[in-house]
């Protein structure tokens, strides 16, 4: 919006359109969201020789008929009623050379609503590959609009589009586009009508029909193989879940070991007391819990981005979709759930391959019931202090082992209870059922691949140094005053003040204010809370205890523990998450919402816990 | 397209779906029996009178199937395949 002219990119899901834009845009790209939904925004500038242009990569759909959001904001965008952008000078219509028939409806749909337009003619590479042969000039003819064949995955014929740009953004918008009847219903006639000329001009255009994809039915008889399929999907949710568990580990201790070496550098080299706390106690550590994240995000996308360009993504999908649909999902939940065991944020982020927007919602809003691995931490020290380890099922399982797996299996059940309680009421099923594309496997661009690492890394960076700061730094004022004297009093502090303002509440859970203050800290991130317990209990001062487990061991009866560990399982303990969940659902009604049915659920659940605990003596 | 096997009693189906249809078994799409909004999203994705339409394969589970249409394919759930009705249908099955 920086009154370049701006063309819009339109096509089908899967037309490559995706890697034509970032082709042309390359690092030049905003990704956001529309207001007030949860359509991606993809913006982009391209630098020509003379002049620049701005390009909108609009959503993927079939037909610019008004059903789903993304129709009606591609529709929107198209038809040039968008408040909120200014007047397009032109679209782009995206075709997939290999399904010119199916792609021509929704060409066509813009040339009716007289939108000035050219059509990119993408995938022209396979055609040939398939030993078909299509005539772009004749396409040009019947259409009436320039034809630009191309291969986007090469950047083939990308040129002469550019040069076409360039004379095309020179030249005044001849009559701004303006199509409000595209934003009507579809008609029966007009569809049918529609489809015949697709027919026809397909037909006349195609010179040498396509073989068969080479290859697609080949690996799809193993992929999709009712027992070869199984057992190949549980190796690449295998391989993905290891990924981003195990592999991410290293990175993330060595980005852990920079943060502290950068924290005892600044302690040394601060000279001010308050200052060298609010740095190193306030801002690295809080920013520092957060970061370490990033490899997780950047191998996590890494995996997304190959298993949805290759096309094994559908296929997953395919077979997920029986059991996902139990509990009123869909096949392409699967993944953002699974990834939400390592971290829900990166979990909710991978929704987007989710078109449907209620199913989408749903697999957010339950995303944080997963066992993330900032649980753990808390997890680990409350069973290491509490659960003796006893053997069970004889010498397979120790007692923790089991504690531990009973804690996720709590998360997982709450999760499937809450996505059918949705999908059968508030997020009832959608008026647009489940319908997926299967591609033919194609290999990804590395260009492709890392733009989308990039920018998902970037939107993560960027909440690491907004949202984080900001709570760690609010944290740590609350927590560092008003400065007491001499021995720094806890309960005296702002935090203090707060924990025994909770107490009251709390106290039926079986929590004092020591640890409403560390479920205030907690709030930034889960594990949070062991640091805070920690400065709580003075570990490791002068006559007091040597590590947080004694401490925890001595200040907190086992019953309190167990209970605690129940809140961990439920509560919504995570500014990250609900940030991310703002940004994905493009407002705070569903962020608030599962904050408060999550709490809502854990305060009941150690309620319960407790107080049940208490009347048995224990 | 039915089990012989029971139900021998029963008049022929006046009209199959697409989920009547075996794996590798090809029909032509007759009508469309769906929800407003579904039933034009499967019409701007091909599913117009008179097209040929082919069943791959179903996932392991039974549900959904794999179609294809127009020369590609697509993933339809058993619930909106029984809302396709089919004419024509060929008798080869599986490849």
């Amino acid at each position: 919006m920086n009154g370049n002219p701006v063309f819009a990119l339109a096509g089908n899901p899967n037309s490559g359109k995706t890697t034509f834009f970032n082709l042309l845009t390359g690092l030049r790209q905003k990704v956001g969201n529309y207001p007030g939904v949860t359509v991606e925004r993809k913006w982009g500038t391209l630098n020509l020789p003379s002049v620049s242009v701005d390009l909108i990569d609009l959503p993927g759909t079939y037909s610019l008929s008004p059903k789903s959001e993304e129709e009606r904001i591609a529709a929107e965008v198209v038809a040039g009623v968008r408040e909120d952008l200014p007047p397009l000078h032109g679209v782009l219509c995206v075709v997939d050379a290999t399904n010119l028939e199916r792609s021509l409806y929704l060409v066509l749909q813009i040339l009716d609503a007289k939108v000035p337009a050219v059509v990119v003619l993408n995938m022209m590479d396979e055609v040939s590959h398939r030993n078909g042969s299509l005539d772009p000039k004749m396409l040009s003819r019947l259409l009436r609009v320039p034809v630009y064949p191309i291969s986007a995955r090469s950047g083939e014929g990308v040129q002469a589009v550019q040069v076409h740009l360039e004379k095309w953004a020179k030249h005044p918008a001849t009559t701004p586009p303006q199509a409000p009847h595209l934003l009507e219903g579809p008609n029966l006639k007009e569809v049918q009508t529609r489809q015949a000329r697709a027919t026809q001009i397909s037909r006349s255009v195609t010179r040498q029909g396509l073989a068969p994809h080479p290859w697609t039915d080949k690996v799809d008889a193993v992929v999709l193989h009712p027992i070869g399929g199984s057992i190949l999907f549980l190796l690449v949710v295998l391989l993905v879940f290891q990924s981003i568990f195990t592999w991410a580990k290293p990175l993330m201790d060595g980005l852990q070991t920079l943060i502290s070496l950068l924290g005892a550098f600044l302690s040394s080299h601060i000279p001010n007391v308050l200052a060298k706390s609010l740095v190193v106690d306030g801002v690295l550590a809080g920013v520092g819990s957060v970061i370490i994240f990033l490899p997780q995000i950047l191998i996590l996308f890494f995996f997304i981005g190959l298993l949805e360009h290759t096309g094994y993504m559908a296929r997953a999908a395919f077979v997920m979709d029986r059991v996902m649909s139990r509990i009123g999902l869909q096949g392409k939940s699967f993944l953002p759930l699974l990834s939400s065991y390592a971290c829900a944020v990166p979990g909710i982020m991978a929704t987007r391959t989710i078109e449907n927007r209620r199913d989408r919602i749903a697999t957010i809003f339950i995303a944080p019931f997963m066992t993330c691995s900032a649980r753990l931490p808390v997890y680990t020290l409350l069973i290491g202090a509490f659960v003796p380890n006893h053997r069970v099922l004889g010498h397979w399982l120790g007692l923790q082992a089991a504690v531990l797996l009973g804690l996720y299996l709590l998360g997982f059940l709450a999760a499937v209870v809450t996505a059918a309680a949705l999908k059968n009421s508030i997020l009832k099923s959608d008026p647009i059922p489940f319908m997926m594309e299967i591609p033919p496997y194609r290999l990804p661009t590395v260009r492709t691949l890392l733009l989308l690492m990039w920018d998902r890394s970037k939107v993560f960076l960027r909440r690491a140094g907004t949202v984080i700061l900001a709570v760690s730094i609010l944290l740590w004022f609350l927590l560092a005053f008003p400065r007491a004297e001499a021995a720094r009093d806890i309960q005296a502090s702002y935090a203090g003040r707060i924990g025994t303002f909770l107490e009251p509440a709390i106290k039926p859970l079986g929590f004092d204010w020591r640890i409403g203050v560390g479920l205030v800290s907690a709030q930034a991130a889960r594990e949070v809370i062991i640091a805070t317990l920690s400065t709580i209990y003075r570990v490791g001062a002068p006559g007091e205890h040597a590590t947080i487990r004694e401490a925890i061991l001595n200040h907190v009866t086992p019953l309190t523990g167990i209970s605690l560990l129940v809140w961990f399982a439920f509560a919504l303990q995570c500014t990250s998450t609900l940030a991310v969940a703002r940004r994905e659902t493009g407002g705070w009604k569903w962020p608030a919402g599962m904050f408060l049915f999550m709490t809502g659920i854990a305060y009941l659940s150690c309620l319960v816990v407790f107080q049940a605990g208490k009347a048995m003596g224990f | 397209m039915k089990d012989h096997s029971k139900n021998s009693q029963r008049p022929a189906q006046p009209h199959a779906t697409l989920a009547d249809l075996k794996d590798g078994q090809q029909a032509e799409v007759s009508r469309l029996l769906l929800p407003e909004d579904a039933g034009w999203k499967l019409m701007e994705m091909g599913f117009g009178a008179g097209r040929p339409v082919k069943v791959i394969r179903r996932a392991p589970l039974g549900d959904p199937l794999e179609v294809e249409i127009l020369g590609y394919r697509l993933a339809i759930r058993l619930n909106e395949a029984r809302g396709v009705q089919v004419v024509r249908v060929s008798q080869g099955a599986k490849p």
